[in-house]
């Protein structure tokens, strides 16, 4: 017996991008669909058609709450992610920015362009910040999406592989990991009904104190800031995990984003003196490790889950036994 | 509550299915006919709109049978999905009446 032709495997490739269980329920009856619509002597399927067969698995793959997402605890901790990560950066940037302009004299041209960069990243978080607020999920990871790409754009002319930073790659995690929440969560309406004061009370705490450290202190006391630094991240992240599951959900997303802070004070670059001068800080493969470890274990657990999906993946075949 | 208008396809798919279940084929030239061929509804659009529904409640499946080889599933109006669809009705009604009777107005005042 022959294989299918042309255009149903043309159909098939379309139907993988839906998600696994969308396609274990319909992608049989959406290619008899399909075949029964084609045009006699049909091989390929048509632009519009694709183009109509990607939008529809978007949709579907985009849906809060559609098939294959995370299971309901998860899904309320990526929901309440979506809501506590961009109020945490905001305020985190807010304090920082708001010392480092205090500290910022004539003159200092790195201390001036590392403020002026950091205000436009805190317009990015502060626009974030408010859509999630209106709950507007979409909306949102659109922009998440719009600020990654700039800050990708912004970053394109960096150094070279071995001064990778971890603090760029803070940024990019953190943005990721918001996207993420947004796409695969009911997104900021679950999280504001779930998130207590307490959440709010601690992210305000942490937050403002690491900014107003590292803005503050930083510059005349490094090893004091740092050891304070760890500290707030330590005990905070404890408190988590002894508070209730939620929290400790919420913790383990945000744990990346603890890793890279910490990775980032260890080496952090330092001034030498004139414009945009500083040494390029730690530099060699252990920081390369360090910095692509956790994406590496994201990139490995991302395949294991895709891998895991398809193998529970079983889709029909288009054609099913008659009835006799 | 109130509640978003109904989107044309979407009010045209419930529409396709307020009469007798319908499978996926039939809903999409139910939809072109019921258009006058204005609306084209493609598969992915449907099976989107359909999985969207019966996430609401709106819309269920019925049957499924195999013609040719192939699977049919029918989908048939859910009593809330009829009762969503008699209010959008109601709803629209109630603005041609507004603008049927402004219109005469204005022609009467003309």
């Amino acid at each position: 017996m022959s294989g299918p032709g042309p255009l149903e495997g043309g159909y098939r490739r379309l139907l993988a991008l839906y998600p696994a269980e969308h396609r274990r329920a319909h992608e049989a009856e959406m290619l008899g669909v399909l075949m029964t619509g084609a045009r006699t002597g049909q091989r390929h399927p048509g632009l519009a058609e694709s183009a109509d067969l990607i939008w529809g698995a978007l949709r579907i793959g985009l849906r809060p709450g559609s098939h294959g997402s995370p299971d309901p605890h998860w899904r309320d901790a990526l929901a309440a992610v979506s809501v506590v990560l961009p109020l945490l950066a905001l305020l985190y940037f807010t304090a920082h920015d708001l010392l480092g302009l205090a500290w910022l004299r004539p003159g200092n041209a790195l201390l001036a362009a590392t403020v002026q960069w950091d205000l436009r990243t805190l317009a990015w978080w502060l626009a974030l910040t408010t859509l999630v607020l209106l709950r507007l999920r979409r909306t949102a990871a659109l922009a998440a999406t719009a600020m990654l790409i700039w800050f990708a754009l912004s970053n394109a002319g960096a150094p070279n592989w071995s001064s990778i930073d971890p603090q760029q790659m803070l940024i990019f995690f953190a943005l990721g990991l918001e996207i993420a929440a947004l796409l695969t969560s009911p997104g900021p309406r679950r999280g504001l009904q779930i998130l207590t004061r307490k959440h709010y009370a601690l992210a305000a705490v942490v937050a403002v104190t690491l900014g107003a450290v590292l803005g503050w202190l930083w510059p005349s006391h490094q090893a004091a800031s740092d050891a304070i630094m760890i500290t707030v991240i330590a005990v905070s992240m404890g408190g988590m995990v002894a508070a209730s599951p939620l929290s400790r959900r919420i913790m383990v997303l945000l744990a990346a984003l603890a890793y890279y802070f910490i990775v980032g004070l260890v080496v952090m670059p330092s001034m030498v003196g004139g414009p945009y001068e500083y040494t390029s800080g730690w530099v060699g493969p252990l920081r390369v490790t360090l910095t692509c470890l956790p994406l590496a274990a994201a990139i490995v657990g991302l395949a294991i889950m895709a891998l895991r999906s398809g193998h529970q993946t079983n889709p029909g075949d288009g054609r099913v036994a008659s009835i006799p | 509550m109130t509640r978003r208008p109904l989107q044309e396809p979407t009010f045209l798919i419930l529409t396709a299915l307020a009469g007798s279940s319908q499978h996926g084929y039939g809903i999409m030239t139910d939809v072109g006919q019921l258009s006058g061929g204005r609306v084209k509804l493609r598969a992915g659009t449907l099976y989107a709109a359909l999985d969207r529904l019966a996430s609401e409640g709106l819309v269920e499946t019925e049957r499924e049978e195999v013609v040719d080889g192939r699977l049919r599933r029918y989908y048939r109006l859910t009593p809330t999905g009829a009762q969503r669809l008699a209010a959008e009705v109601e709803r629209m009604r109630a603005h041609t009446a507004a603008a049927a009777s402004r219109l005469k107005l204005a022609g009467g005042a003309a």
